[in-house]
């Protein structure tokens, strides 16, 4: 079943490089026909708007045996047993964003998983690194949004290698998703990637990708109780960019709020103020970049 | 929002497991969630709704045993249920106590049917 609606297709996630064909959906699923009562992804209500190659490899009965799982329940006697599991349910998640990690230590790549609200400026702030460390670092970068190749396309301007996930209704990027655009990506040895997840505070806290550390920003025209309110972002962050510093002396924001906000969920947490229009403390940003490699 | 994915991790975890034991389908899932684990339980009730359709789970009773956050402060000893999150130490004031429980999202049991 589709992860982000529900429907029953595989997926209705998309990886796409700039300037690549829109391929539409890519209908990899199989449909298998054992009726061992297992993997019955039936009722295809097919809700897309755009060109997609169709490889279903079987005709389409599904009327025939929409209810023919649960099979026996007359004939045959049947038995209950409990199994006690005990099982994470994010367990497959963590498991995989385990594999992406060992993959990127192996390869010697620094993994930066952005988190924000919409319009922190996650791309503003990468758009003005990727430019200014063009010479010093090689990087590439996976843009999560649920819609449009607009952010990497900026990228791709910036000079930076990149791959966009659609995520379609998805309000989170997952180690999976991550796994198979790393594959297309192919980030060299020794570089930084990039993963800008989707603007969402909730959602992508729970989710690991394998990342080596996660950046949270916060941008000076939100409120600065934030940290308070969406903590679990903050409590699962590494360092926290405070954005937009040109714009301080128009609105009411504190700095030394945020950060008391901020440190009372996480004490651990490092703060750099930054504006990704003027260019202010960046040279802070990239000294804590530079500084992962020697830890 | 993300209560749909963990609802399909769910399903995905229970059916792999059901098969492996000869189920025929799922009775009954019992499913343990932390107070702080992130998760909203009405919203994850309704996505599982949708999400064990056509599946083994798909005339299972799911029930939800909620489990409370238990801290340990790691200065004193103390072992204290927190009144809410990221708040001191009651007894010595060390201000990150370790939540050892409350993040929990686990299928604890399910019942299976097999047919002889």
């Amino acid at each position: 079943m589709c992860g982000t609606c529900g429907c029953g297709e595989d997926s209705h996630i998309i990886y796409r490089k700039p300037g690549a064909p829109e391929k539409g959906h890519l209908h990899y699923h199989v449909h298998p026909h054992e009726h061992d009562g297992s993997e019955h992804e039936h009722g295809h209500h097919h809700h897309h708007d755009h060109d997609h190659v169709h490889s279903h490899e079987d005709d389409h009965v599904h009327s025939e045996h929409a209810h023919s799982h649960h099979p026996a329940h007359h004939d045959h006697s049947h038995e209950t047993s409990t199994i006690r599991l005990e099982r994470n349910i994010m367990a497959k998640n963590d498991m995989m964003a385990e594999r992406n990690r060992g993959y990127f230590e192996a390869l010697n790549i620094t993994v930066l998983n952005l988190v924000s609200s919409p319009g922190s400026g996650k791309t503003s702030v990468l758009e003005r690194t990727l430019k200014e460390l063009a010479g010093s670092l090689d990087a590439f970068v996976i843009e999560g949004d649920q819609q449009t190749m607009l952010d990497a396309e900026r990228i791709k301007a910036a000079g930076a290698p990149v791959i966009q996930i659609n995520t379609g209704n998805g309000c989170h990027l997952d180690a999976l998703m991550v796994n198979k655009a790393v594959k297309q990506l192919e980030p060299k040895k020794g570089s930084y990637l990039f993963i800008e997840n989707v603007g969402n505070l909730v959602c992508p806290s729970l989710f690991d990708l394998g990342e080596s550390k996660r950046v949270v920003i916060i941008s000076v025209t939100e409120g600065a109780d934030k940290p308070s309110k969406y903590p679990t972002m903050f409590e699962t962050a590494q360092l926290c960019l405070i954005n937009k510093s040109d714009l301080l002396p128009y609105v009411d924001f504190s700095i030394e709020e945020v950060k008391e906000h901020a440190l009372r969920i996480n004490p651990k947490l490092s703060f750099i103020v930054v504006s990704a229009r003027s260019g202010e403390g960046f040279e802070l940003w990239y000294d804590w970049l530079k500084g992962l490699r020697n830890a | 929002m993300h209560e749909l994915s963990i609802a399909l991790s769910i399903v995905d975890l229970v059916t792999t497991e059901a098969l492996a034991n000869g189920a025929s389908s799922v009775s009954r899932v019992e499913i343990g969630l932390g107070n702080h684990s992130g998760v909203i339980r009405e919203a994850l009730e309704f996505a599982m709704e949708e999400a064990v359709k056509s599946t083994l789970l798909e005339h299972a009773v799911i029930e939800y045993v909620s489990i409370e956050a238990q801290s340990c402060c790691q200065e004193c000893g103390l072992n204290f249920t927190p009144e809410g999150l990221y708040l001191p130490c009651p007894d010595c004031g060390n201000p990150m106590p370790e939540l050892i429980h409350g993040k929990e999202l686990i299928v604890k049991s399910i019942d299976i049917e097999t047919t002889k």
